[in-house]
């Protein structure tokens, strides 16, 4: 691990971010929804299409559009830089920071990310059989989906740090309450503890509480080099370091874990050393955390596995309500996926810079400065650290 | 030898599958490592040794993980729910899936002692686990 900083870190920043309706069904194409969140983003970064030169996005199961359809769609003149990845929840983060290179580089000036899809009216990727290598050692047996996988990672955490489902239930009860003041969220009410546990099971340890929910909707955010972006509307938000990871035993396919050694341990412990070593900050100095949370355990895997807690710590922390807007660490403070729907985590990146920015109203972190986002769930993942320009 | 398809593949002709007929969980050991692995891959996952050759598993283990499907995701398995999937840390080192039988789910603990049973379901013979004989082990992650 290197502890050198990567050139695009500090260099490059966040200035606007765009979002669709998030509904259940959208009545409208996935090429549509792009489009609009990217004009969004741009129109609120105070730039227009055509000063727009790059594209990055990322899609499973041919479940979106290429970037250079929604290129075409801004009739953006001239696409120096275009990135399609081929990832899920994995990729938001390292989307952001390779379009920070593209740009500290010179490849491209100013760059538009974005997740589209129709996820619960389209291409369902929580309950699709992957398509994969070891698919078959699955699914001949029935562990078939998503969930499943996430599952059993979790269980062996509840075994290895003595997590309970209290633990997951506190995860999923400050989200909720988050979300009471996000407009987006598709999950805006508050749930008990008694609702919580009287959840039908889907696959324990999870009830239906614990799973993220789909949606059809896009969300994309806007970067350019942080001397540009000073000059645009909104507080810069800088790439202070970023982190990727494909774990050595991450598989041979997005599902796989035979080979994973420890799974109480996912992708954000894998990370952390790095991601740390690239911005120069350390995790106490976080003023909030959007922790990629397909399902609730993540929440707790990334809080421990990134040194933001002790290990076997998190769930009492969680309980005691340091995520909470008044805690020591305001956590997934969009509801995230858990509550505000399922765009894959490009929406935590996208709550990370508003937060950052102030835009948040009723849900505003006082004070917030620095934040660390996060992408993944197994044993491939990225993240960064962001901090609003001083 | 290999088991990876990127197309459904003609199943029973499968190295894997065909050994599992015969009551044996088939895996791979490295003739450069000597560690042993899961899927059956024409690379040793540990070393990248290409000198891999197929091994018959002693089939006892114990339980790393473990999940109980309650809502079929996938409707195939609706008339199964519910029903419980081990992770199993082979005596090999190696990590296998497969369904538990001969025992509920309230009895399964990590590191409980458990033998290959194979199953059937819906046809074909898979993966499975039930308890054998010895204490459950402790191991935990360092």
């Amino acid at each position: 691990v290197s502890a050198e900083r990567p050139a695009f870190a500090g260099g490059v920043a966040l200035c606007g971010v765009g979002f669709t309706e998030l509904s259940k069904h959208s009545g409208t194409t996935v090429l549509d929804l792009a489009t609009t969140a990217c004009r969004l983003a741009i129109s609120d970064a105070g730039l227009e299409p055509g000063e727009v030169d790059g594209v990055a996005s990322f899609s499973l199961f041919n479940d979106s559009v290429a970037c250079q359809a929604v290129a075409l769609a801004l009739a953006m003149p001239d696409l120096r830089y275009a990135l399609d990845l081929n990832l899920g929840g994995q990729a938001p983060c390292f989307a952001v920071a390779n379009a920070a290179m593209a740009i500290e580089s010179g490849f491209a000036d100013v760059v538009v990310v974005f997740r589209a899809m129709n996820g619960r009216s389209g291409v369902r990727i929580g309950s699709q059989p992957f398509d994969a290598p070891t698919a078959e050692l699955r699914g001949r047996i029935g562990l078939t989906a998503y969930a499943q996988h996430m599952a059993m990672w979790a269980r062996r955490f509840m075994v290895e740090t003595g997590a309970t489902e209290e633990d997951l239930a506190g995860v999923v009860r400050v989200q909720r309450d988050h979300a009471v003041e996000n407009e987006r969220a598709v999950r805006r009410t508050p749930l008990s503890l008694e609702e919580y546990f009287a959840a039908p099971m889907v696959v324990e340890p999870y009830r239906t509480v614990d799973c993220t929910t789909e949606v059809d909707g896009a969300c994309a955010v806007v970067l350019t080099s942080l001397e540009r972006a000073r000059r645009l509307p909104h507080p810069p938000v800088v790439v202070d370091g970023a982190a990727w990871v494909t774990g050595r035993g991450a598989g041979l396919d997005i599902a796989d874990s035979h080979y994973w050694p420890d799974m109480s341990r996912n992708c954000q412990a894998a990370l952390a050393e790095r991601l740390w070593a690239s911005s120069g900050r350390r995790p106490a100095e976080m003023d909030l955390a959007q922790i990629y949370d397909c399902f609730s355990s993540t929440v707790l895997f990334g809080l421990e596995g990134l040194g933001l807690t002790g290990r076997g710590e998190s769930g009492a922390f969680v309980r005691a309500g340091e995520t909470r807007l008044d805690g020591a660490l305001p956590t997934n403070t969009n509801g995230g996926l858990l509550a505000e729907g399922y765009l894959h985590g490009m929406n935590s990146v996208a709550e990370g810079v508003l937060q950052l920015q102030g835009r948040c109203g009723g849900r505003q972190v006082r004070d917030a400065e620095s934040g660390v986002v996060t992408s993944g769930g197994l044993g491939d993942g990225s993240a960064l650290v962001l901090r609003r320009d001083a | 030898v290999t088991t990876v398809h990127s197309s459904p593949p003609a199943a029973e002709a499968d190295p894997f599958w065909a050994a599992l007929e015969r009551g044996v969980l088939l895996i791979i050991r490295c003739d450069s490592c000597e560690r042993a692995a899961l899927p059956l891959t024409r690379s040793c996952p540990h070393c990248g040794s290409p000198d891999v050759r197929p091994e018959e598993a002693g089939g006892a283990g114990s339980v790393y993980s473990w999940v109980t499907v309650h809502v079929p995701l996938d409707p195939a398995f609706a008339a199964d729910v519910p029903y419980t999937i081990l992770a199993v840390t082979l005596d090999e080192g190696v990590r296998v899936f497969g369904r538990l039988t001969g025992a509920s789910p309230a009895a399964i603990v990590a590191g409980l002692r458990v033998e290959l049973a194979p199953l059937q379901v819906h046809g074909r013979t898979v993966p499975a686990f039930c308890p054998g004989p010895g204490p459950p082990s402790t191991e935990v992650s360092a």
